[in-house]
């Protein structure tokens, strides 16, 4: 390893010390040999103890803790709150009065009876006329044989003159 | 930040207070000195805590065992703290413009944390570096993670760990030689 791969090594396994033993030893010897890059390794490690030595740390203020346990609470509240107001929801939704369920239901009967007898007898006269017709085509047919008139003869032309 | 038991991590996900208190005791301080670092203001590191521990709360429940719980707080607490200084930098970017605009020699002063000292080499040292130089500069030098750890809680590569950290070291004796030369 040549001065700059080391220094890189120097500046972070080394420092902090993620460097198995074989790899530290090389790094030693290396060290032992040149004197620029045992001078860098202290520099390094001078002004990283120096920067974080006197480094405080503080404890958040007792206040952040109330505000997160009201916070939690008025969550469960929330959730506890949530389930009613489905099931009250729905039942609002599905609950219809009786008088009034009756009624609909008696008109909706009425409708469906109405509606099938008009159909009924809507159908009932289409099939006496269609009788009529085919009635009438098997008559003039044999009325213009018989009578071997001039005209184009045709039944329709009859039905419709 | 202090070990966290199986038992009391299952209590506080099925809703027990105590022991959701002890575990916020064991580690609010990791959490809160975090933020602190990160965001570089008292009150939003308090914003993050507060986020950290509610979030903590509301996701317990799928805490799978086989991970580190150190390692799960340290991610929601790192991503809080990222995230909040991104949105809060970009509030004060426009707040200092309108406060320049009202009255450019009134400059609001930042709120201290309790026993953090704004002219601490390490604070100082924490500003010229981007954030996610800072973070791995955080969990190394202040709360002492190994690069794994970091790795961990980042989600990044050791080798990302390592190139950040060297970048920051980088920029810490860089700067040093600066100050040096001045005071010469």
């Amino acid at each position: 390893m040549n001065c700059k791969k080391i220094r890189q090594v120097i500046l972070t396994d080394y420092l902090d010390g993620e460097m198995d033993a074989k790899g530290k030893s090389l790094i030693d010897e290396h060290m032992a040999k040149c004197p620029v890059c045992k001078s860098f390794y202290l520099n390094v490690k001078k002004a990283s103890e120096e920067v974080f030595l006197n480094a405080k740390c503080a404890n958040p203020p007792e206040y952040v803790w109330r505000r997160i346990k009201e916070g939690i609470l008025s969550e469960r509240e929330k959730k506890k709150s949530f389930v009613p107001d489905i099931l009250s929801g729905l039942k609002s939704i599905l609950y219809i009065p009786k008088p009034a369920f009756a009624i609909a239901s008696v008109l909706i009967l009425v409708i469906a009876i109405g509606t099938m007898a008009h159909f009924r007898s809507g159908y009932n006269r289409a099939a006496a006329e269609q009788l009529d017709y085919f009635n009438y085509l098997t008559v003039s047919s044999a009325d213009a044989s018989a009578n071997n008139s001039t005209g184009l003869g045709t039944t329709i032309e009859k039905y419709f003159m | 930040m202090q070990d966290i038991s199986k038992e009391l991590i299952i209590e506080a996900a099925e809703g027990d207070m105590e022991s959701f208190e002890a575990i916020y005791r064991a580690t609010s301080a990791f959490v809160y000195n975090v933020a602190y670092r990160v965001s570089n203001n008292a009150q939003d590191a308090e914003e993050v805590t507060q986020e950290v521990f509610l979030k903590v709360h509301k996701q317990m429940k799928y805490f799978r065992m086989q991970s580190s719980f150190k390692t799960w707080v340290y991610r929601i607490t790192v991503n809080c703290a990222i995230n909040h200084s991104k949105k809060m930098s970009k509030e004060k970017d426009r707040r200092e413009k309108y406060q320049k605009c009202l009255n450019p020699w009134d400059m609001v002063s930042e709120p201290k944390a309790n026993g953090i000292d704004h002219k601490e080499a390490a604070h100082l040292f924490l500003q010229i570096l981007n954030p996610d130089q800072r973070v791995c500069v955080i969990l190394r030098n202040l709360e002492g993670l190994s690069y794994q750890q970091i790795a961990d809680t980042l989600k990044i590569s050791i080798n990302t760990v390592r190139s950040r950290l060297n970048r920051a070291r980088e920029k810490l004796i860089n700067t040093r030689k600066e100050v040096i030369k001045d005071e010469l």
